[in-house]
């Protein structure tokens, strides 16, 4: 891909061969390149901004240069479209396309817009023009990257997985370590079994001086003694060592989880809403569990069965060499097979967790919803719905399974012939007085010794491709930088609430701008409603002041400090909010006002409730305070919760109050109590409503009407009214149309 | 059809009768809709993108204010369904990927080189598995960090190497 610095060259080269009537050449004040031609093919062009006006100069056919100048362009506008917009330019009374551009470059187009407009309004001279190539393409390794990112993920150096796992379990490397030690204790007992048998067949059983045999059998009580006390000891090692694995299986999976939640609650509202919550749920819940059980039981029995292996396979050599190659002949072949199958069924593994997840999502949204669904009555449709999920996820795992099922008991018939050849040689052997049936004894022992770490070994692949698919997934979220962050230097101060909005953009996704230049400021104490359509970004606008999300362009300023560089905990923690709808957490009533207190005491819980006008509907509830609301508080009525919602707030006791539609679908009897309650908790704060009630703005201080993704009109209520034809005007005289009529009905019904 | 409701949805239906689109002098998409007292600039704007890419095409004023709905571009003639396809395409502007070349993952992106119908593209996805959208058992868009739209028209149809890639996403 070319660099910035050759594209500039170029285009320098391009302005160079074109010269006036004078002779002289023109100079680029900014350029960027545009991808599409008006017909919406691939076409580089190389778009030059000069104080003469504008090119489009094709980059794939010489000379193909179009100039538009500036005394002929009286404005300008940005169309998008699907991934990209297109610059037009009114020219001579007629609009017309200059440039297209699909990708990064639209942020380009959107820039040179910007400027055109003011470079049209007289306000900024052509030569003046500032201009910052945006791209979304790391320059390092040229590779196109989120907007907005501040790191490049492919040039992110990451940690490997297994420098992951080691921090994740380092602090309890001790146990660990120790679960291991005792193992090998466990193992070492069973090896010493086989030797002691040896010695009970060949020094006592088979001898060949009966007398001996006669003479020794106190001696043969003692080793069966021994062997007893090695079962014994076998027995409580092999019991300790699970009670130290279970502790530290579960401190793992705590751990992990904590990890997990932490990251995801750092998160932004956009990076959360990236996942669904059945997906979260999966990760913290199951993925957690395999990655655990990986840790603390998968791995270090992998370590200890390799020691086995290793340690047997020398006594076996020791003993017979050529025996022990018969034993161990096997297992390539085994090892061999595991990998052909592993490399198909790593791609199954990753479509069994993608399913998993699917069906939890839909489970989370049927229990969410499981109001709509009874309405509606679509229990049917809900359950073929289900149905198709799991059966997806049936159909992975079976085949998944499948594979593993016919695999294992084949791979572990190969392994056990090494077992079949051994009894033949043996066999040979003691017919010709080469080995005693004390040694085959023993031998057969270590080689059943060895086999069973053999077929757990086999077992490995499907494990690690759990463990591994788990791993990624859990990783991901832990890893994920939020979009929102802090800066190293955040400011933590006690807010006095003046509120600085300047100039700002932003859109949710890249393809449309929710707000496009809004600019407002609003005094400490001071009381803004925010009036507009349904979708003109009013609930955008706060979220911004919020910092939910980070605007695209321009700042907002709080007590005059950018919001990107307060603490977000310093800056939400002195901002309340009523929102159109209440959440309530599962928990008592008490719990739910003071979760924006927590150390409320009891009395100043219940005075947040009187101010809201939410005491006396409390204490009819059959427990008061300690009534349980529920999961979303379903027992409450909405003009309840919206008096609860309002207490919390007082209770927070912020500096800036953000009031979104807290009145709406509200009877009258119950909008005046919460009027009444608004009221006085909107004192000496700043506030921000938004409302399409107008009359809930009528103590506002100064109006602000959106319209087409910025500020239509600006004032107070007086101003506004004097504008003829102005929207608020209009949506005020509608709003008292419709009061007319409805007051009109009721006295009719009422006659 | 909802009852009650037929003559609004009825006055909405734009036709090769009711409704004449050209291409202005700058080449910007105008229609004239008598019934709508519209002459000038229009923008159209697909009701179903994913499902129906020449039926219930929504015509709209520069203030995407809806002048009438064209319920099937086969209600014009040839050459008016042929301009207003090239202008659908211009809004819903998607390469066609024939052929996945290099499919990376890389701390939770993707990394894409394919050719398309537009040429050699690379791309960047985040979250894969997120970003692709279904738009049935055999088509799929992917989504790329800029929200540019690229579309699979048959999976069945890709050839063994490029599928191999994508399958663990599917």
């Amino acid at each position: 891909m070319e660099s910035r610095v050759d594209f500039e060259a170029s285009c320098e080269k391009i302005l160079s061969s074109l010269r006036d009537g004078e002779g002289l050449a023109d100079r680029a004040v900014f350029a960027f390149p545009s991808n599409l031609d008006r017909k919406a093919e691939r076409h580089e062009f190389a778009v030059i901004f000069s104080p003469k006006g504008l090119y489009r100069a094709s980059r794939e056919r010489e000379g193909e240069i179009e100039f538009f100048s500036f005394s002929r362009i009286a404005n300008a506008r940005m169309e998008s479209f699907l991934g990209g917009a297109a610059c037009e330019l009114l020219l001579d009374g007629e609009w017309m396309e200059f440039c297209r551009s699909f990708g990064s470059e639209k942020e380009n187009i959107s820039q040179l817009v910007r400027i055109l407009k003011e470079v049209c309004d007289g306000v900024l001279r052509p030569e003046e023009a500032r201009f910052v190539y945006r791209s979304s393409v790391c320059p390092t390794c040229r590779r196109p990257m989120r907007r907005g990112a501040t790191r490049c993920p492919w040039c992110t150096e990451k940690r490997g997985a297994v420098k992951k796992l080691w921090d994740l379990i380092r602090p309890m490397r001790f146990w660990i370590l120790l679960t291991m030690v005792l193992f090998l204790l466990n193992s070492g007992l069973s090896v010493v079994l086989p030797m002691i048998q040896r010695t009970l067949v060949d020094d006592y059983l088979t001898a060949d001086d009966p007398v001996t045999v006669l003479s020794s059998f106190s001696q043969v009580i003692w080793v069966v003694v021994a062997m007893a006390a090695v079962r014994v000891v076998a027995v409580l090692v092999s019991m300790l060592r699970n009670v130290i694995l279970s502790r530290v299986s579960i401190k793992t999976v705590v751990e992990l989880r904590r990890r997990l939640y932490e990251n995801i609650q750092r998160l932004s509202v956009a990076g959360i809403s990236r996942h669904t919550a059945g997906d979260l749920m999966n990760r913290v819940s199951a993925s957690t569990n395999t990655i655990s059980a990986f840790l603390t039981q998968h791995l270090p029995s992998l370590l200890e069965q390799c020691l086995v292996i290793v340690f047997v396979a020398f006594l076996l050599f020791y003993h017979s060499p050529i025996m022990a190659v018969f034993v161990l002949l096997p297992a390539p072949f085994v090892a061999l097979m595991y990998r052909l199958i592993w490399k198909r069924n790593k791609k199954l593994y990753h479509r069994q967790w993608v399913a998993n997840s699917v069906s939890n999502t839909v489970l989370h949204d049927v229990f969410q919803g499981v109001r709509e669904v009874k309405v509606y009555g679509t229990e049917k449709y809900e359950i073929e719905k289900y149905d198709k999920a799991i059966n997806e996820q049936k159909n992975i795992s079976v085949r998944n399974e499948t594979a593993w099922a016919k695999v294992v008991p084949f791979s572990d018939f190969v392994i056990q012939i090494g077992h079949f050849i051994l009894l033949y040689f043996a066999g040979n052997l003691i017919l010709d007085q080469q080995m005693t049936i004390g040694e085959l004894t023993m031998f057969s022992s270590l080689v059943d010794l060895i086999y069973g770490p053999l077929r757990w070994m086999a077992n490995f692949p499907r494990i690690i491709q759990q463990a591994g698919t788990a791993i990624s997934k859990v990783y991901e979220v832990i890893e994920e930088e939020p979009d929102v962050a802090d800066r190293s230097n955040a400011a933590s101060f006690p807010l006095r609430g003046k509120i600085e909005v300047e100039g700002i953009w932003f859109g949710y996704d890249e393809n449309e701008n929710v707000l496009e230049n809004v600019s407002v400021s609003v005094s400490p104490g001071e009381f803004l409603g925010i009036v507009g359509r349904s979708g003109v970004g009013k609930s955008t606008l706060i979220n911004l002041i919020m910092r939910l999300y980070d605007v695209d362009r321009g700042a907002i300023r709080i007590d005059g400090v950018d919001v990107r560089d307060i603490s977000q905990h310093a800056l939400r923690s002195q901002i309340g909010v009523v929102l159109q709808e209440t959440f309530l957490f599962s928990g008592t009533v008490y719990e739910n006002l003071a979760y924006a207190k927590p150390d409320a005491t009891y009395d100043e819980v219940m005075e947040a409730a009187r101010l809201a006008n939410a005491h006396a509907f409390i204490m009819k509830l059959p427990d008061g305070y300690n009534t349980f609301v529920g999961e979303k508080g379903y027992t409450l009525s909405g003009g309840e919760r919206q008096r609860i919602a309002i207490a919390r707030a007082i209770l927070h006791d912020p500096r800036i109050l953000i009031l979104d539609e807290a009145t709406s679908a509200l009877d009258t009897e119950t909008e005046s109590l919460i009027q009444e309650a608004l009221a006085r908790l909107c004192k000496d704060r700043t506030t921000i409503a938004i409302a399409h009630r107008l009359s809930t703005l009528r103590n506002a201080t100064k109006l602000l009407v959106l319209d087409k993704k910025t500020v239509a009109e600006e004032g107070t209520h007086e101003e506004l009214m004097a504008k003829d034809g102005g929207i608020y005007q209009s949506l005020v005289i509608a709003q008292r149309e419709m009061n007319t009529i409805h007051r009109e009905t009721e006295e009719k019904d009422g006659k | 059809m909802i009852k009650g409701m037929e003559m609004i949805t009825a006055s909405l239906r734009l036709t090769g009768e009711n409704a004449c689109f050209a291409l202005n002098a700058n080449g910007l998409l105008t229609a004239s809709i008598p019934a709508a007292e519209h002459r000038g600039r229009v923008f159209l704007s697909l009701a179903f993108p994913f499902e129906r890419e020449e039926e219930y095409i929504s015509v709209q004023t520069e203030e995407k204010d809806e002048l009438g709905m064209i319920r099937s571009l086969e209600d014009f003639d040839a050459e008016t369904a042929s301009l207003l396809r090239a202008e659908l395409k211009k809004k819903y502007f998607c390469p066609k990927l024939r052929k996945i070349l290099k499919l990376v993952e890389r701390n939770g992106n993707t990394y894409w080189d394919c050719l398309s119908d537009q040429g050699d593209l690379s791309f960047t996805v985040r979250d894969v598995h997120r970003s692709l959208i279904r738009a049935s058992e055999d088509r799929i868009f992917v989504v790329d960090v800029d929200g540019c739209r690229y579309e699979i028209e048959s999976i069945a149809g890709l050839d063994r190497k490029s599928l191999a890639k994508i399958e663990l996403y599917l």
